[in-house]
């Protein structure tokens, strides 16, 4: 028995210290924004990963009898042209925004930090190379190129999840490029050649774990504008398709019924709106933290 | 038997926008087994890139002529793979700035294990255990607290001694320390030689020491090489070449070291070195030597060997105007008979 609570005294202690050189690694109490931004998000998170609990209706129930109507008790936010419980469907489509954004994000820095960290280490004509291709993709104002690459690919959502990481990935790979380029002229990289690493290794061991900082700003910062990019995808039609609570597909269902049912589309537009700013809040407040401070 | 480590007339230059730098000139040297070996000379004299040569990690350079052979086998030759496998295992190197040398995001284990495993077939904790014991005899303690330090909660002289311990844990046949002491204070610069010295020759490895104290050099060395301009210019035992120099510029070496015994200052080498992208045709040293002969500006001296009375072992210089023991002494030259153009052979025969 004491020998379990010395166990659980020690783990206790053991977690503690953990915490502790989490929260001294990202001192978020330095940044009244990096806490704000944290709260909120994790707010827009929780309300993701909960949704089924949170809705009240299901956001596809048609229901005709109900249509239109403003705010009630029942509808908090009303209910659409088809009846449709609009607060269910912004609920619901917060985990459909989230997870996509979460998704492109993902893909988009698995290329771009793969091929920055590659062509910055390498230098030369791989770094021209690769760094050329991404300056076509730059080339082009972001949402233009995204839709063009959707439109080419046929409307759905996991195309226009496809075409915004591809439009994303060279922003990433600056990055990465950049921390490469200076990174690879520390010693501690000519000290791991003289134990025999190869680059593989090297660009795994040491580049990309001193390069993660400024890729995790980037992160956060593009988390909001990747949730636009797909609302506007969505809303021109290029991205989730009808009945799909989307934020976007359901802001331009509900434009037509504008001027006398505002609350269809003002519900989307708001939970858009707060999203990106509880993600944009928290990639300042990220920034903050772990950006040395400026002189 | 062959020697451990063999460079023959190495030269190698580097391409900078449009002209050539030639940082060495012809740089021959041997490392025997168990032996140490000093490197000396100023900034820019060739001494690291000698060494980098060695391990391959010149990615720019060019190298113009010259063999390295390393326990017999021909360096340039082998495939990169092979060098990889030789880099560590076979040559171990230790540089100059610790805090530099070690990956300030990973913990100081990991980055001891990195190299074992990468070397030797053995499981993580097996890894552990032997970073452990190595930390231990480079006489550090609590090495399980310090395995999960990060490096800068280390002081200069600690991390030096993980340097040395995270180089010797993959027992190199040779450690080429690149002025490991040049950036720990000065009261952890003996102890530092002196614990890698002796780990080194625990371990039966040969050790090449590059530094620009001759002084430091000739304490914990065997043979000395000293360097200007990208050749060596004098070689021999350490303590023969530090107490008796016969190049002009080891002699200036020797004089600009701080003495507190002797009632001199210090007196430094006037000048500064050449310009490698514009070697002068005769000694790189003409300009800024005190023993200069008209030859001096139009042969560039061979290493030649020396017997002089007293000198024990093999010696060696290039330089068309030795000095003589009287005068590396005081640090000035004494009016001689000389006639202009003689050869050091001649003048060898006359001393």
């Amino acid at each position: 028995m004491t020998v379990l609570l010395a166990d659980a005294a020690t783990a206790r202690q053991r977690l503690r210290s953990r915490l502790h050189s989490v929260f001294s690694r990202f001192p978020i109490g330095r940044s009244r924004s990096a806490q704000i931004g944290l709260i909120l998000s994790l707010l827009v998170v929780f309300i993701a990963i909960a949704s089924p609990v949170l809705t009240p209706y299901d956001p596809l129930a048609i229901d005709p009898g109900s249509r239109l109507q403003p705010p009630t008790v029942e509808h908090w936010f009303g209910t659409d042209q088809q009846g449709r419980d609009v607060f269910s469907r912004t609920i619901a489509g917060s985990r459909i925004s989230i997870v996509s954004a979460m998704i492109i994000v993902a893909l988009a820095v698995t290329i771009g930090v793969t091929i920055g960290i590659v062509a910055g280490y390498a230098g030369g004509w791989v770094d021209e190379t690769l760094m050329r291709i991404a300056d076509v993709f730059l080339a082009f104002p972001p949402l233009l190129l995204a839709m063009g690459v959707a439109a080419a690919l046929g409307p759905s959502l996991s195309n226009a999840i496809l075409a915004t990481s591809l439009v994303w990935w060279p922003w990433y790979a600056r990055v990465a490029r950049a921390e490469a380029l200076h990174i690879k002229h520390e010693g501690f990289v000519d000290a791991a050649r003289t134990v025999g690493a190869s680059n593989a290794r090297i660009l795994r061991t040491h580049i990309l774990p001193v390069a993660r900082t400024p890729i995790i700003v980037q992160i956060s910062l593009s988390l909001g504008a990747a949730i636009v990019t797909l609302a506007s995808l969505s809303f021109i039609g290029l991205g989730a398709q009808a009945p799909t609570p989307e934020w976007g597909t359901m802001i331009a269902e509900g434009r037509a019924y504008l001027l006398n049912q505002w609350w269809i589309v003002t519900a989307p537009g708001v939970a858009i709106f707060v999203t990106i700013m509880a993600f944009n809040i928290l990639g300042d407040g990220v920034q903050e933290v772990l950006s040395p401070p400026e002189k | 038997m062959t020697e451990l480590l063999q460079i023959d007339d190495l030269a190698i230059r580097f391409r900078s926008y449009g002209h050539d730098i030639n940082v060495l000139n012809g740089v021959s040297y041997s490392v025997g087994w168990k032996e140490s070996v000093g490197l000396v000379g100023e900034s820019g004299s060739g001494k690291s890139v000698t060494n980098l040569a060695v391990m391959g990690l010149l990615p720019t350079a060019v190298i113009d002529r010259g063999r390295m052979r390393f326990d017999g086998q021909d360096i340039l030759a082998m495939g990169p793979a092979r060098r990889r496998r030789l880099r560590g295992r076979q040559i171990g190197m230790i540089f100059q700035d610790p805090m530099n040398s070690l990956n300030p995001v990973l913990k100081i284990g990991r980055q001891i294990e990195e190299g074992i495993i990468l070397h030797f077939r053995v499981s993580r904790s097996e890894a552990r255990r032997r970073a452990a014991d190595i930390l231990a005899r480079c006489e550090l303690s609590d090495t399980d607290v310090l395995l999960n330090k990060y490096p800068h909660e280390l002081s200069g002289g600690m991390l030096q001694r993980v340097m040395i311990a995270a180089a010797l844990v993959l027992e190199p046949k040779l450690l080429i320390a690149d002025e490991p002491t040049t950036a720990l204070d000065v009261t952890v610069q003996a102890q530092m030689l002196d614990l890698m010295s002796s780990r080194v020759r625990e371990a039966g490895a040969s050790m090449v020491l590059i530094s620009h104290d001759l002084g430091v050099v000739a304490s914990v060395t065997d043979r000395v090489n000293v360097m200007y301009a990208g050749s060596i210019v004098e070689s021999g035992p350490s303590i023969e070449v530090f107490l008796r120099p016969m190049h002009p510029y080891t002699v200036g070496l020797v004089h600009s070291i701080p003495s507190l015994s002797e009632d001199r200052g210090v007196v430094p080498i006037d000048g500064s070195p050449p310009d490698l992208a514009a070697l002068p045709p005769g000694c790189p040293f003409a300009p800024r030597c005190r023993w200069r002969l008209p030859v001096c500006d139009r042969i560039k001296p061979a290493m030649e060997p020396i017997h002089r009375s007293g000198a024990a072992g093999s010696r060696a210089i290039a330089c068309h105007n030795p000095v003589s023991d009287r005068e590396a002494a005081s640090g000035t030259p004494e009016p001689r008979a000389v006639s202009a153009g003689v050869t050091q052979a001649d003048r060898m025969a006359g001393l």
